[in-house]
């Protein structure tokens, strides 16, 4: 399509002109995105073999490795971050396919409707809104306890979140029923577009609700549950706004996962070597999901274009 | 809807998805119910209804939060501007040409994809700190402007299926890049640049680790900030006028949900997945 000359005689340069007005439309994205994404993913794993002072970095060689290999806290905090993981992948692979699977088989449109919008609004309050509300909810006189006492249960009431054995999961518990929102979104998107006929051949065979389930939603929306536990890895790997606000890491070290540790070395030790070294340990893990999603990605549009 | 002819009426569906409805809510209950007691009311009944709503802490609470709603506009107006613009003019470079380089470009910026934005903040942090906009709203705007590789794929694919005989015609009549972009690219791709625009909206008015390690004054601070500072920087709290900060902060995205349901879940839809 490019050999369309307009005019014969000067065919060639305006070629070429045209080529470089291209290059010239794509600059400016490729400019920034050089300058803030490619260049911070070197610089940072050069500084993580350095030491970062006021007057510029010193090679320190290993050191910051050897010093997080050696940092009990800081392994103690990807501990923290695995059972957040963990818990959060369980949650994800279970309940908002619940409600998907429940509202995609309501007959009253009207009532589809309405419940969907229910579930969905969680994700339109912005998060941090989201957050500060849980810290009530979890604080001496907040929510949670107010429901505990009038339940008769004064005994268990405490600081959610000053508590060092509780802390962990009451950040897990924030979000509690974990439904709504756009996990949700994505699996009843999946169910929607299943085949109909698969449904009307089920009801022939009078299949029940239960094994509905196994024989056909599930198998068919497996992609969506490999896709949203992925992201539900990647997404705790690398956030860490939770802890941030709602604890801070704390009480002591109780709630820290490394995410939080890195934002730590800027805005409180301003150590830029040892941050650079955990975010690029995060880098690796990140990055490592990252390719397999792709790969599961590639694979499954392959296999819809068969 | 489909799929709704099996047999057995679902009313175990309803009861299961209207008690999970309860907690679900339960937060915008709390915000919106604690908005608006007065400290008296407050410490009464914290969690029940109480009369009169007092509608003066949203006055407050605005006061406190006017200068970074208007913070906020300036980061997320500009940076989505030009992450809309720049992206829409890479993604319609290589979706409707072929040059030298093309696979290079198209891939080097699909692997940015790959690169956790959060995870590379400590050398972000060292960049604006070199390039000396630290503490200003240029710091913030930056990584967000350039925060544009997901956009650029989207509107690839999208500008990828526009029929190639209007661009044959509009070259045929001499048209050059500028006018074949704005005659026939934006006006036939509104839907996905809208949805792309929610998209980065919703993403931007969320975001608090960035902007609180760049923003260290007081008058820059975006909205996500300046409700953890109401918390954290008040002397005789005031969880009604704290609360009523919350209304107010969700608000715009509310709105914006409300009025564009469809485009807003389809932006985040698919931006989030590839986020």
């Amino acid at each position: 399509m490019m050999d369309k000359p307009q005019v014969l005689a000067g065919h060639r340069s305006a070629r070429r002109m045209r080529d470089v007005r291209i290059y010239l439309l794509m600059l400016p994205s490729l400019v920034l995105i050089s300058l803030f994404f490619y260049y911070p993913a070197v610089s940072g794993f050069i500084y993580s073999f350095t030491r970062v002072t006021t007057r510029g970095a010193v090679w320190a060689g290993l050191a910051n490795y050897q010093r997080l290999l050696a940092d009990t806290r800081l392994i103690a905090s990807f501990g923290n971050l695995a059972q957040i993981v963990v818990f959060n992948v369980i949650v994800v692979a279970t309940m908002p396919l619940m409600a998907a699977v429940l509202m995609f088989r309501m007959r009253n449109p009207r009532a589809q409707y309405a419940f969907r919008l229910m579930y969905v609004f969680p994700m339109v309050v912005p998060m941090v809104v989201m957050i500060i509300i849980w810290r009530w909810i979890y604080s001496l006189d907040g929510g949670l306890n107010i429901l505990l006492s009038l339940v008769g249960l004064e005994s268990i009431t405490r600081a959610w979140l000053g508590d060092r054995q509780l802390v962990l999961y009451a950040i897990m518990f924030v979000n509690f029923p974990w439904m709504g929102g756009l996990n949700f979104l994505i699996y009843l998107s999946g169910l929607q577009s299943i085949s109909e006929e698969l449904f009307d051949a089920a009801i022939v065979d009078g299949v029940g609700p239960v094994s509905r389930f196994f024989l056909i939603e599930l198998p068919l929306i497996r992609d969506q549950i490999r896709l949203l536990v992925l992201l539900t890895v990647i997404f705790w790997l690398q956030r860490f706004e939770l802890p941030l606000i709602l604890t801070d890491g704390g009480p002591g070290w109780a709630s820290m996962v490394p995410g939080l540790r890195m934002y730590h070395s800027i805005s409180r030790d301003f150590n830029i070597g040892y941050g650079s070294a955990i975010g690029t340990v995060l880098f690796i893990l990140v990055f490592g999901m990252t390719m397999l999603q792709m790969r599961l990605g590639r694979r499954r549009a392959a296999a819809d274009n068969r | 809807m489909r799929g709704n002819r099996i047999r057995g009426h679902g009313l175990a569906g309803y009861i299961v998805l209207s008690v999970f409805a309860v907690p679900t809510l339960f937060p915008i209950y709390v915000m919106l119910n604690m908005a608006g007691k007065d400290l008296f009311q407050y410490t009464l009944r914290p969690l029940l209804p109480t009369f009169p709503y007092h509608f003066e802490n949203y006055l407050y609470a605005w006061q406190f939060l006017a200068r970074s709603f208007f913070n906020n506009l300036v980061i997320i107006g500009v940076s989505t501007t030009i992450v809309l613009l720049l992206a829409s003019m890479t993604a319609y470079a290589l979706a409707r040409h072929s040059f030298p380089g093309k696979r290079f470009v198209f891939y080097a910026i699909l692997c940015v994809l790959a690169i956790p934005a959060t995870v590379i903040m400590v050398p972000q942090f060292m960049l604006v700190v070199q390039l000396g906009v630290v503490n200003t709203l240029f710091a913030v705007m930056l990584p967000y402007a350039a925060h544009q590789s997901l956009v650029i794929i989207v509107l690839y694919t999208s500008f990828s299926q526009l029929n190639e005989s209007m661009f044959e015609a509009a070259r045929i009549d001499g048209a050059g890049h500028l006018r074949i972009f704005t005659t026939i690219v934006i006006p036939l791709s509104k839907p996905i640049l809208a949805a792309m625009a929610i998209f980065e909206v919703w993403w931007l008015w969320n975001d608090y680790a960035w902007p609180s390690l760049v923003l260290s004054s007081a008058r820059l601070r975006t909205v996500a900030l300046q409700l953890v500072t109401f918390v954290d920087g008040m002397a005789i709290p005031q969880p009604g006028q704290e609360m009523a900060a919350n209304v107010i902060a969700a608000l715009p995205i509310v709105l914006l949900f409300l009025f564009s349901m469809k485009t807003f879940i389809s932006g985040i839809t698919s931006g989030a997945v590839k986020l």
